[in-house]
């Protein structure tokens, strides 16, 4: 999780590395190139065989809880990438300049996603936790039949469906 | 082999954490087995109870025991000895002890160099010994436990390094047929002196792929041995007599006992790692646990003291081979045992447990030995369902109430 990849493989061009299944290295932050990527690799695949896409996209947080992000990387490093590639600014931009839409209206988008995201949240909050009975759930696809029981083989016993 | 006594004098103390007392118990012990070059002895004040049935082999260092206790405790009671550390520093400082004593011992796995390690063990260890002997290797587990075994094979003494245990499924193959087996099918010519660690357990709401509990899986591998730590103390120990060992050692961690806090001694000591570890001495029932668990059982033995039991916790740190000296014994004195373990109930390391108590010692039960461990279900994201899928210490105490009636 912190280490480049430089650092991790001699050859960090990934996509060269498939020997006879042909590669192809997108730029995974700009999401119309992503979209053209994949629709020529679905072409080439339905007709010739497998192909590897290497999108190359960045990570701004860290890779998990106990990880921070900024003891590999600087700051700078994060908010230039930010900046320059992030997704959703390009598509922003180019709406912008290509006059498809008006300000307002992508601002309007941005607060209508805002409210859905906010409500699912506070939704998912007053959720109650699962019950205890859910913890044999989808453990086989078809049940044997079988009893299960708690760790002191009296509570919690079920039988798997 | 150069037989070098090594012992460890241990005050005993009230841990705030846990707020039990701990009592070094007595057992000199020598294995006919397997030559050891370390030996260690806890130091006590009844020094007659493990060495009244002893071999008049163990005559030879009862003495040096006796000799060797006098001269710590004078030296101990002047201030409180040793230092206070977390239990990932231990192993820092075991490790970086080996390293510094022997200049074949490496390390190596994913970002454990410059990251210094993803449960800071390795922290500040590649900038001292350098990026080759403090190895960050990409991530194929696979590649490099075979490139660990390689090393070994050749007179390097690596340590390898799981992120978490639950990735070293992927180098099964080569746990299993490489690391266990070559000794064997080389006709001794390759020893494989590797140590392979990393946490494992079920932690805080990690999802079911990283709360894997690989002890039951790894247990059936022949020419492996396995430990489990839970103490800075026995961590620091283990990890030490695990390098030292020619033996492939799994030394097992767990993820929520790294932060724990305890007192270790300032002097070199090398535990033994197939000596279980006498927690807590009792009368009425022997419970037998290792790693986290330990920690519910001794919350549980705070509530069966104050109903009137007597327990008996044993830690037993080595999960293999199992010390059934230590386990016998206790079985011989209570007659009622109490597995406590996370592993899962089909094929964990209670079930092989429970079978050998009852292979060895089926004439001194007076009780089937109930064993209690997690479900047999992938271990859940939700918080509450998580715990009902580990021991709790409520479920520990209804189980000894109902053992003992």
């Amino acid at each position: 999780m912190g280490t480049a990849e430089w650092r991790a493989a001699k050859s960090p061009a990934y996509y060269k590395r498939g020997d006879y299944v042909p590669g192809l290295k997108v730029d995974g932050m700009d999401a119309l190139a992503v979209k053209q990527a994949c629709k020529f690799a679905k072409e080439h695949a339905l007709k010739n065989g497998p192909i590897i896409l290497e999108m190359d996209t960045y990570r701004y947080h860290g890779h998990s809880m106990s990880d921070p992000g900024s003891t590999y990387r600087t700051r700078d490093e994060i908010s230039g990438v930010r900046q320059e590639r992030d997704p959703i600014e390009r598509i922003r931009k180019l709406i912008l300049s290509h006059d498809i839409a008006a300000e307002k209206e992508l601002k309007d988008i941005e607060k209508e996603v805002r409210k859905e995201v906010d409500e699912a949240i506070a939704k998912a909050k007053e959720s109650p936790l699962p019950d205890p009975s859910e913890l044999f759930t989808n453990i086989y696809v078809k049940g044997l039949g079988t009893e299960s029981f708690g760790a002191d083989r009296k509570e919690l016993k079920a039988v798997l469906p | 082999m150069a037989a070098a006594i090594m012992q460890g004098v241990r005050a005993t103390k009230d841990l705030s954490s846990a707020n039990y007392k701990r009592s070094c118990f007595a057992t000199p012990r020598s294995l006919p087995e397997r030559k050891r070059s370390s030996f260690v002895i806890h130091c006590d004040g009844n020094l007659t109870s493990g060495l009244n049935n002893s071999s008049s082999r163990s005559v030879r260092l009862s003495a040096n025991a006796v000799s060797t206790k006098q001269e710590n405790v004078a030296a101990s009671t002047a201030s409180k000895p040793g230092h206070e550390l977390l239990l990932f520093e231990a192993l820092r400082e075991g490790l970086e002890e080996e390293m510094d004593r022997d200049p074949r011992v490496c390390v190596m796995g994913e970002d454990v160099g410059h990251y210094g390690g993803s449960y800071k063990v390795t922290k500040g260890l590649a900038a001292k010994y350098g990026d080759l002997r403090v190895l960050d290797t990409p991530i194929a587990e696979n590649s490099f436990t075979g490139m660990a075994i390689g090393a070994a094979m050749t007179g390097l003494r690596p340590i390898i390094e799981g992120m978490n245990m639950g990735f070293l499924l992927l180098a099964f193959n080569q746990i299993s047929n490489n690391c266990g087996m070559l000794h064997y099918t080389s006709g001794g010519q390759f020893k494989i002196p590797v140590v392979i660690r990393g946490p494992g357990g079920v932690g805080r709401q990690l999802g079911a792929e990283h709360s894997q509990r690989l002890e039951s899986y790894f247990q059936s591998i022949p020419g492996i041995q396995m430990v489990a730590c839970s103490t800075p103390y026995n961590a620091k120990g283990l990890m030490k007599a695990a390098i030292r060992s020619e033996n492939p050692v799994i030394l097992f961690e767990h993820v929520l006992l790294y932060n724990l806090k305890e007192r270790i001694p300032d002097e070199e000591y090398v535990l033994n790692l197939e000596e279980a570890e006498m927690v807590r001495p009792g009368e009425h029932v022997t419970i037998l646990t290792y790693s986290r668990m330990r920690y519910h059982v001794m919350q549980a033995a705070k509530t069966l003291v104050n109903r009137g039991y007597d327990p008996e916790v044993i830690d037993i740190r080595s999960l293999k081979p199992f010390d059934l000296y230590t386990i016998g014994n206790s079985v011989k004195k209570t007659h009622r045992v109490l597995i406590v373990e996370e592993c899962m109930r089909t094929g964990g390391i209670g079930a092989s447990l429970t079978a050998s108590i009852n292979e060895n010692f089926h004439d001194y039960l007076d009780a089937p030995i109930v064993c209690l461990s997690s479900q047999d279900v992938p271990t859940p994201y939700a918080g509450t369902l998580e715990e009902w899928t580990v021991v709790q210490p409520a479920q520990i105490v209804a189980a000894v109430e109902q053992l003992c009636q």
